[in-house]
């Protein structure tokens, strides 16, 4: 029913605008915070945070004549506008501060334009490892698809997600751990085959 | 390897997205943070908060139009002519849908009331999932008093401030077992009370063959109904008289009780816009023209359900029974694009004109700013910018009536703002207000977004055999 729910949104968004974007933060706010938060948190005031999310829901209602629920859930779309404004406000404010962060943030944030830059058949490579990644992932099972789309997704640390899952937290180290082999088994080979592309 | 995973997850498009992410998933946010937030977003969507919360109740109370949109959503077909062809799904008060695998059953019976000396509750529609019921209703309080209504207003306005507001006390008992809501929302502040609600129900008690009953503790109402599949239409024609325009079909469905018709129409949507209206807004229609039901006798006016707040899908209309060869004629439809512009215009001293003629291109229009002049606020030290207006239209079809203006800052981020529009006779916007803020005493950057048009093409519909 959440494809009900996603149409009744869109639809409230059209015809009554306001309510529409209450029911859409009402809805979706906790995800979108948990994705901004966890790319900002080390770098970023809560403020900023705060900012970020209320930019991607401005832009998502800004854009509503456009969504196509036959292409993508509301929930995608909002998620996907996260990613990308945190990334864009992650490095404005790289610029702006001479802060010395950690290599594991670093490495998450790769100049802008690496993948406009990229030839046709190199996207339709990406393509293919992003989704050959998303079934690897579903298909190490639960409760280790959920471990791993909270913490590579979302950003959630280990102990955030014991708390949430009532695991211990050396438990989601070890899960992780061992999903991690089997995706290297699995995917590795591509990732690694598109960094040497992508560089 | 972890580096790697994290840079790929956070390049997924939305598709890949949606094939990643849990539906179980829930995420939480504090109610503080929630609440900075949203006055965040009002504020750039130039929405105020309270009128906001206003509006959360007239939307539920509009569930109608609320679902008509829907249609135009679920139709997932290159054209109408293309559309046509297809099989069609109708669920009174819902919409037309297309092959849609989410709604399983509706309502068997067509009239769902019940009445006691304090109310009467209406049920306007009931869609079932797969393991979840889905039901809106309506409640008409008969010792309601109209005297209070403002007061009751003020009321609902502050508990939905507080959100204090209690949630209805609706059950549904199914073979004999209570099912409480898993959600609801009512809106109401008047007369009548809208109420949508959902409640999660095991797959194997929902089917065609088990009786339902709603009840409605607050009131001490309840009703009994049954299921059945969504009826199938090998085309619109079926469903009610239907008439395309624009790529827009546009169905009647029409009732009569008494000497009142009600045509509720339903849409095939395969535009670039989204519809906004089928009336005039603002009681201001382009050149007069509005919705009307052609009879024998002339023309009727119609009137709009009670609790709705301007467009909606339904319309009323007094008919004689002596009067035959009714049709419904809706002169135009306003719609809304969704392109986007932004202008930088420079604010001159107060008291003086700047003209300007600043072309803002749309693909079927032009809006020309022809001149800006700063006025004096009382109520603000900056002033504000009176920004005079021009509508061109490059598709003889299509008029420019509005477009949303809101601020843009200077890091590029687009600010809500508020304005004062000035419509002409024919409701096309001739110029804003718009409020200044600190540090726009030389500049003053807009996205001109949103293009609203009359969209030109008149629809007949025959209302026969009634």
């Amino acid at each position: 029913m959440v494809f009900l729910l996603e149409e009744k949104i869109l639809a409230l968004l059209m015809k009554k605008p306001e309510a529409g974007l209450e029911k859409l933060m009402n809805t979706y706010a906790g995800l979108i915070y948990t994705i901004v938060c966890n790319k900002l948190s080390a770098i970023c005031p809560k403020e900023d945070i705060e900012e970020c999310v209320s930019s991607v829901f401005f832009e998502a209602f800004e854009k509503r004549a456009g969504i196509d629920l036959s292409k993508g859930t509301i929930k995608s779309f909002l998620a996907t506008i996260a990613k990308r404004r945190a990334i864009d406000m992650f490095r404005k404010s790289m610029k702006e501060h001479t802060t010395v962060l950690p290599l594991h943030i670093l490495g998450e944030i790769t100049p802008e334009g690496a993948e406009g830059g990229t030839q046709p058949q190199g996207q339709c490579d990406r393509l293919d490892t992003r989704n050959l990644l998303i079934s690897s992932i579903k298909a190490l099972g639960e409760p280790d698809t959920e471990i791993f789309i909270r913490k590579y997704y979302f950003g959630q640390s280990t102990k955030v997600i014991a708390g949430l899952m009532n695991f211990k937290e050396n438990t989601i180290d070890k899960r992780v751990s061992r999903g991690l082999r089997k995706l290297r088994t699995i995917v590795g080979a591509d990732i690694d085959f598109q960094e040497r592309m992508d560089s | 390897m972890e580096e790697k995973l994290i840079y790929e997850l956070d390049r997924l498009d939305t598709h890949q997205t949606d094939s990643l992410l849990n539906e179980k998933l829930a995420f939480e946010l504090d109610r503080k943070a929630l609440k900075r937030i949203k006055s965040s977003v009002y504020k750039k969507a130039g929405l105020s908060r309270a009128r906001s919360l206003l509006k959360k109740a007239a939307a539920v109370v509009a569930a109608a139009i609320v679902l008509l949109a829907v249609s135009t959503a679920l139709v997932g077909v290159e054209n109408v002519a293309e559309a046509f062809s297809r099989l069609f799904g109708f669920i009174p008060g819902y919409g037309i849908v297309e092959n849609n695998q989410d709604i399983k059953f509706i309502a068997r019976e067509s009239k769902l009331r019940a009445e006691n000396n304090q109310a009467i509750m209406t049920v306007r529609t009931v869609l079932a999932g797969k393991n979840s019921l889905s039901i809106s209703f309506e409640v008409e309080k008969k010792a309601f008093d109209e005297s209070k209504a403002l007061e009751e207003k003020k009321e609902l306005e502050e508990l939905l401030k507080r959100d204090a507001l209690k949630k209805p006390d609706i059950r549904l008992f199914i073979k004999g077992k209570e099912y409480r809501s898993s959600s609801s929302s009512t809106g109401g502040g008047g007369k009548l009370e809208n109420t949508h609600i959902y409640f999660e129900i095991p797959e194997e008690l929902i089917n065609d063959k088990i009786s339902y009953t709603l009840v409605n503790n607050q009131f001490g109402l309840s009703l009994d109904f049954t299921l059945q599949p969504c009826a199938s239409y090998g085309s619109l024609q079926e469903i009610g008289p239907t008439d395309v325009k624009n790529n827009i079909s546009i169905t009647a469905v029409p009732k009569k009780d008494g000497n009142r018709l009600e045509v509720e129409l339903y849409t095939v949507n395969k535009s670039k816009f989204n519809i906004y209206s089928y009336a005039k807004e603002d009681d201001k229609g382009y050149k007069g023209m509005d919705i009307s039901l052609m009879t024998s006798s002339g023309r009727h006016g119609y009137k709009t359900p009670e609790g709705y707040m301007g467009a909606n899908n339904r319309f009323y209309f007094d008919v004689n029974p002596e009067e035959a060869k009714l049709v419904l004629n809706i002169p135009y439809l306003i719609v809304e694009g969704a392109e986007s512009s932004v202008v930088s215009l420079t604010v001159p001293e107060e008291g003086k004109i700047l003209k300007l003629n600043k072309e803002v291109a749309f693909e079927d229009s032009t809006m020309i700013i022809t001149q800006v002049e700063k006025v004096a606020r009382p109520e603000n030290e900056y002033g504000a910018l009176r920004i005079s207006l021009a509508c061109k239209n490059s598709n003889p079809g299509m008029v420019l009536k509005n477009t949303a203006f809101n601020r843009v800052d200077t890091f590029g981020i687009t600010k809500g703002g508020g304005y004062l529009s000035v419509p002409d006779e024919n409701g096309i916007i001739k110029a804003i207000e718009y409020e200044l803020e600190q540090g726009e005493n030389d500049k003053l950057r807009l996205n001109i977004s949103r293009p609203q048009y009359y969209l030109l093409g008149e629809y007949n519909l025959e209302i026969d055999g009634i």
